[in-house]
């Protein structure tokens, strides 16, 4: 069965996302609680899943090496995307990720509804309880690795052929790791030519464990409901939807799962493309994507 | 009532001693006597940190504290967890380790581990049987086995069961009571407890539904000792019988 690899320090695997940094992408985002470019968006996105894919790999020791990373832009030019110490690199290790923010915000965390919850008794709900609510409140460091940007066209093909790259690469040193995944997000068509065979160039990429799998995100400025993961026979709205969709990968049955939990229902052949994606949408297209099991 | 104990345990493959994330209690191996007698195993959540020391401390805290119901220990645990996260930022300064700031997060958020405790009592003097019970949060597995025939497999008896998210023991009150489970029964002399972490209780589970006798092939390996133990967990990982998880397996031996 595909994409039961397990995920080890010996066996790691990787993700890749392609980041659209066109002009347009400073047009403001829809169903943003403020308002918000779709370039702020998805840098917030995008750092908050790094961040957070840190903390789920942090031991005592240090951030353990299940994942590399490549955040790839494309818009004037096509490249790596991280600013700071990590310039210049393309796949980096999470452990390097953790270690090279390009600067750390300093926030209080939003109160949570804690220890102490009402009626709760006995010595947790007493001093402990004060003393955990403490360490809770205490401010914590937010990373930044990647900024917005929002300038120049749309080369979707040579994203992908860089994407292409890394990862056929990174498949011939891992031939049994968990596939790669590879994120595109997106506000627009391809403006240096048809990206279509180069994606299923991606797809067409395996590991003993499956095929890499490619999932696209488009982002909209209009109020229209974003389709999440639709099936085959999805009636879509327009040729350039057809076409992300022809090029996203059918969501595994974990990642299926994963969405069910968050309340969406996918039908059987479900494809990890959504379009006319608001703000929410982003962060639930990155959490669903880049779902794995058995992390060891 | 007498008692003989012995654990043998092997981190997952790539991992050294200082990354095994179960725990279990006591920690020496040897024969056991009293009127009744306590053993726990825990599971260190991966996601989370510190949880191989929050999964010690439990176990050590259902086995050495005073025999209070199990609420009573866990709610102990996180009091005495609580105390020694205030001054942990000190000790890694002290260790020239500061806190980075992906651990922030994490220690935020608390550590999380399985939990499993069993209690043996003595019956009437000289009588040869007693009561046993058993308290479980999460997937740490207990089987029951006499001459041969497993009794009681607790609090999962089928390896369908087993998912990737079981309810753990969180180190913060969250507000949501823990999801413990209990059991009990009685045990005659020379009868045989086993208690495992996920892996191996997995393993076991399904020898059985095959309709091997998993528990004839463990004890064997048991028995064999430490190397030969290990080397057949890895055997069994090779084979993919068994996932690549850290793995513990504490036998008891009523005597």
């Amino acid at each position: 069965m595909s994409y039961t690899a397990e995920i080890s320090r010996a066996n790691p695997t990787c993700f890749v996302f392609l980041i659209d940094q066109s002009l347009s992408m400073s047009d403001p985002i829809g169903g943003a609680a403020v308002p918000m470019r779709k370039a702020d968006a998805v840098a917030e996105a995008i750092n908050g899943f790094l961040s957070e894919l840190c903390v789920k790999c942090a031991k005592e020791d240090g951030v353990r090496d299940y994942f590399h990373v490549a955040v790839i832009g494309y818009g004037a030019e096509v490249g790596p995307a991280f600013r700071g110490g990590l310039a210049g690199r393309w796949l980096v290790p999470l452990s390097e990720v953790a270690a090279a923010p390009y600067r750390l915000e300093e926030r209080v965390p939003v109160p949570v509804a804690t220890m102490t919850a009402p009626g709760a008794t006995g010595l947790a709900g007493g001093l402990s309880g004060q003393v955990a609510q403490a360490i809770a409140e205490r401010p914590v460091r937010v990373p930044v690795w990647f900024e917005p940007t929002a300038f120049g066209d749309t080369p979707m093909r040579a994203a992908l052929a860089g994407a292409h790259a890394i990862v056929r690469e990174w498949l011939a040193v891992h031939p049994g790791c968990f596939p790669p995944i590879v994120l595109n997000i997106t506000d627009g068509e391809s403006t240096d030519g048809d990206p279509a065979p180069i994606a299923s160039d991606i797809q067409e990429l395996v590991s003993a464990d499956g095929p890499v799998l490619l999932f696209n995100l488009h982002l909209s400025e209009d109020r229209s409901d974003p389709i999440a993961f639709p099936p085959e026979q999805f009636r879509l709205p327009d040729d350039f939807a057809r076409k992300l969709f022809s090029m996203s990968s059918r969501l595994p049955e974990h990642m299926r799962a994963m969405a069910r939990q968050q309340g969406l229902t996918l039908e059987q052949g479900a494809r990890g493309f959504v379009f006319n994606a608001d703000a929410s949408s982003v962060v639930q297209f990155l959490d669903i994507g880049t779902q794995v099991l058995n992390v060891r | 009532m007498r008692a003989r104990v012995s654990s043998l345990w092997l981190p997952r493959t790539g991992c050294g001693p200082a990354e095994y994330q179960d725990a279990f209690c006591p920690r020496v191996d040897g024969e056991r006597s009293g009127p009744r007698l306590r053993f726990a195993l825990a599971d260190g959540a991966t996601e989370s940190l510190l949880s191989g020391r929050w999964a010690d401390l439990l176990v050590r805290n259902y086995c050495r504290g005073p025999a209070r119901q199990v609420a009573g220990v866990l709610d102990g645990a996180r009091e005495i967890w609580n105390r020694q996260l205030l001054t942990y930022p000190q000790q890694r300064e002290d260790a020239g380790r500061p806190i980075q700031w992906f651990e922030e997060r994490g220690l935020a958020r608390g550590a999380h581990a399985t939990f499993l405790g069993v209690q043996l009592s003595s019956g009437r003097a000289g009588s040869r049987r007693g009561a046993w019970s058993a308290v479980a949060i999460g997937d740490t597995c207990l089987f029951h086995l006499r001459q041969g025939r497993l009794l009681a497999s607790f609090p999962l008896d089928e390896a369908g069961l087993f998912s990737s998210s079981p309810p753990l023991v969180s180190s913060r009150r969250n507000g949501a009571p823990d999801r413990t489970e209990a059991a009990r029964g009685d045990w005659l002399k020379g009868d045989t407890f086993v208690m495992a972490t996920d892996a191996l209780a997995r393993w076991f589970l399904q020898g059985a539904v095959a309709g091997r006798s998993p528990w004839s092939e463990l004890a064997s390996a048991v028995a064999a000792g430490p190397a030969p133990f290990a080397e057949w967990v890895h055997e069994r990982r090779s084979l993919r019988e068994m996932a690549d998880d850290d793995v513990t397996a504490v036998t008891v031996d009523v005597l």
